[in-house]
């Protein structure tokens, strides 16, 4: 089932500048989408564009059957959560708790109901110890999380991170990350995440390459990931697994799975011992 | 910025604590009410003796009563060194080298004074004993009658709970950009007046464009979370009024009426 | 002339009770000529450890040697100007820190308020734009037309038209794209093997203080707990786990193939070598 469906999107800016150039493409239900591309590629406006923050200069945005246009942003909003770069700035209540019930009450939600639901998403992103806190006093994975919750309490379809972890450290990045893994597999949650992160990439069904506005690589990440000239000249990087079968195969050994470290280490040594 | 106590919020345990925001700020208004009518110092004598009670019950300390009131400290020397020259009536209290300092200057700076500081020590209670976003809460719902008057009552609410809420992390935005430009060799304690502009230009701009920035991805945020303004919306945190807030209510009521009848002498 | 920090402690909001300990006896030697990369957890007193540099921060305890001067706790230091022109000190996202009409005159604020002449600063500035990667076109721009990597630079090239001898840097690849932190991460190498700075670079990126770092000093919970050269560091497995640290990618996969036992040097470091170590394992066996 065709579940997100992007035909010849186009926006642009000042009517001069384009910043996305007539993108198509689609996205399955339960699949894990990534959009990358180096910073100022267009990536972040399509996101923007799907939950109707941008008003698109042409094309058609269409998600469960529905086409966005004025009269549907507010239905659309409820099926696309997203999550947005900065932790701080998206943070609206004084609370854990109060951030997690803004948008509860944005979509009238009765009151009774909302502890409930509160406590319960809180708990899936193991941040019920933290629901009095203020948002001065979590760490920047922590609000993350939090803006998931928030994001998970109104049961959307479609969860769109737009580079959520591109500025937490290395273990606040290593949590958000775990966490959608979770959503994605349990809930057989949409993802499509947008980052320049390449070994974020790796782990996904479907990947676009973005670069000037628009897409000049997709695929599954074993064949666009292997691009390697290509993925530099756009200002992008290469996974480490790809850099070392690429050293290897100039050694004449050439490697099966070049996205897994683990069956990269079995290969080399099998070859090893039946040489 | 730690040691600022005016309008602090203070987490402790009382009996005002536990009362109704929107009973709390009725009751300031009544109290103000009753400190605004003039009832000479046999009045302002029983509010405070009621005033300092209230103190004691919301379990709040002396010293930081005090501390609130410091930054009211310079406009009281301020009020009296007006008045002195000013006010030439009443009976001459002292006499320097024919500069003579009437009484009516020194009652009338007291008067003043008095009502200043149990006017801080009203408000203070408020904010000392009620967390900031309930105290939204309560303005919202006091405003709610005014909407057929095109009051905002809503709007209102919001934009001071995301005030309040941005307030800590504008502080240590303005502490990184200080300390920044302190590294490029900003000094604001030193320098010529134009040197001085540059300097606290250096800070404000970064601060306006980081804000605005801030700004509109709140704004992004809030609205791909579903909020439109005019739309209705539920409430989660409800407030709660008991028999206590109406007793309250009462005594304040009875306070005002009795100063009433002070001022008009019955 | 060194950088040492010797039995610094540091509290904030002393006397309050929000006070909280961020450094305590913090003893430590910073190598002059050297790239240094402070690494440790959020929150573990990196950010507060180098605001001691140029006396953004005073020790509560202890005191610091910075090039020429010593600073000791509870006496005030005189002349902080002449030791922060010395000590560049950028912090993070400092594309925040802009604030004139054109970029040149943004980059020529440092050099002037630390008392350089005009001309000269102008000729310092325009080689800072140089030197960031940026060209003389771009000195009339307004910085707010800039992009956020670009607005960075321009950042950086307001702190080095300063010309101080060292330079420190709290994070500063971070939000980048892996171009733009790559060419960051050069930029600073160009710095210290051109132009001779000592550099200081907080950081999270295990790869970068691989790639591009000689030292690395390890904050963890307020307290320097190690000093050592980049190599030695990254070959003392047991430690990087004792301090969970996420080792370069390259390092990782050379590890589970000796595990796995295969005869390769602990000198690796770089993927080219390991793939040549690799083949001439695979291949010895014919």
């Amino acid at each position: 089932m065709k579940h997100l469906e992007i035909k010849n999107l186009r926006f642009t800016y000042d009517q001069q500048t384009d910043v996305v150039k007539n993108v198509s493409f689609r996205v399955e239900k339960g699949s894990y989408t990534s959009i990358i591309g180096h910073n100022g590629s267009g990536k972040s406006t399509i996101a923007k564009l799907i939950i109707g923050l941008l008003e698109k200069s042409g094309g058609e945005i269409i998600i469960d059957g529905i086409s966005l246009s004025e009269d549907t942003v507010n239905q659309i909003r409820g099926k696309v959560g997203i999550v947005f770069q900065n932790p701080d700035n998206q943070f609206i209540g004084s609370t854990v708790r109060d951030d997690i019930a803004f948008g509860l009450e944005n979509h009238q939600v009765p009151q009774k109901d909302m502890d409930d639901i509160i406590t319960h998403f809180a708990k899936e992103v193991g941040m019920s110890d933290y629901l009095e806190n203020e948002p001065t006093r979590l760490s920047g994975g922590q609000k993350q999380r939090v803006a998931i919750a928030g994001v998970l309490a109104m049961k959307p379809d479609i969860l769109i991170l737009d580079e959520a972890t591109s500025m937490l450290d290395p273990k606040g990045k290593e949590e958000v990350n775990a966490l959608v893994d979770e959503i994605h597999r349990e809930h057989n949650m949409t993802i499509i995440s947008i980052t320049h992160d390449i070994e974020e990439v790796v782990k996904s069904d479907y990947v676009f390459v973005m670069n000037e506005g628009e897409f000049v690589m997709q695929g599954k990440p074993q064949d666009v990931l292997l691009h390697a000239k290509t993925l530099i000249d756009i200002d992008l990087d290469v996974p480490f697994t790809v850099k070392m079968a690429l050293a290897l195969k100039k050694h004449g050994i050439n490697i099966d799975e070049p996205m897994n470290m683990k069956r990269m280490v079995e290969q080399i040594c099998q070859l090893r011992l039946s040489k | 910025m730690n040691n600022i106590a005016l309008g602090r919020y203070l987490p402790l345990n009382s009996i005002m604590h536990r009362m109704d925001p929107r009973a709390k700020i009725l009751a300031m208004l009544g109290m103000l009410t009753a400190i605004f009518i003039p009832t000479g110092f046999l009045g302002y004598g029983i509010m405070a003796v009621i005033i300092i009670s209230v103190v004691f019950m919301s379990k709040l300390k002396l010293n930081f009563l005090i501390r609130a009131m410091k930054p009211m400290m310079f406009m009281l020397v301020f009020l009296m060194i007006i008045n002195i020259f000013v006010l030439k009536t009443g009976y001459v209290v002292v006499d320097i080298y024919g500069f003579k300092i009437y009484s009516d200057a020194i009652f009338q700076t007291l008067y003043i004074s008095i009502r200043l500081m149990l006017m801080i020590m009203i408000t203070t209670i408020l904010t000392a004993t009620t967390k900031p976003l309930d105290l939204t809460l309560g303005i919202e719902d006091l405003l709610a009658p005014f909407k057929r008057f095109k009051v905002p009552a809503h709007e209102i609410a919001m934009m001071i709970s995301i005030a309040l809420r941005f307030i800590p992390t504008l502080i240590e935005e303005t502490d990184r950009i200080m300390k920044a430009q302190a590294s490029r060799g900003v000094d604001l304690a030193e320098g010529k007046f134009k040197e001085k502009i540059l300097a606290i230009l250096s800070l404000i701009v970064p601060l306006f464009v980081s804000s605005f920035q801030r700004a509109e991805d709140l704004a992004d945020a809030m609205e791909a979370r579903g909020y439109i303004p005019q739309a209705t919306r539920t409430r989660y945190k409800q407030l709660k009024r008991t028999w206590k807030d109406n007793v309250m209510l009462l005594i304040v009521l009875f306070i005002v009426l009795t100063m009433v009848a002070l001022a008009i002498g019955l | 002339m060194p950088i040492a920090f010797k039995q610094v402690s540091y509290e904030y909001s002393p006397g309050t009770p929000f006070a909280y300990g961020a450094l305590s006896g913090v003893d430590v030697e910073i190598t002059e000529g050297k790239v240094t990369a402070i690494i440790g957890a959020t929150g573990s007193g990196k950010s507060t450890l180098i605001q001691h540099l140029n006396a953004l921060l005073l020790p509560s305890k202890g005191e610091v040697e910075v090039l020429d001067r010593t600073i000791v706790a509870g006496v005030k230091p005189k002349q902080l100007k002449s030791l922060r022109q010395n000590v560049g000190l950028v912090f993070q996202f400092p594309e925040y820190q802009l604030f004139e009409e054109t970029i040149l005159k943004d980059i020529i604020f440092g050099p002037i308020n630390f008392g350089v002449e005009p001309q000269e600063a102008e000729l310092r500035s325009l080689h800072a734009l140089n030197v960031v990667g940026l060209d003389e076109t771009y000195a009339e721009k307004s910085p707010l037309d800039l992009s956020g990597g670009q607005k960075r630079r321009v950042a950086i090239a307001g702190i080095l038209a300063i010309d101080p001898y060292v330079l420190v840097l709290d994070e500063p690849t971070a939000g980048l794209d892996p171009q733009g932190s790559k060419s960051m991460m050069n930029l600073f190498m160009t710095m210290n093997r051109k132009y001779g700075k000592t550099v200081l670079i907080v950081t999270h990126d295990m790869e970068h203080v691989l790639t591009y770092c000689d030292e690395v000093v390890v904050v963890d919970k307020g307290k320097v707990i190690l000093k050592s050269d980049v190599k030695s560091f990254f070959k003392d497995e047991t430690l990087l786990d004792e301090l969970n640290i996420c080792q370069p990618k390259v390092v990782d996969m050379r590890r589970q193939l000796q595990r796995a036992g295969m005869k390769l040097s602990d000198d690796i470091f770089d993927i080219e070598s390991l793939a040549l170590a690799i083949a001439k394992e695979v291949n010895g066996h014919e």
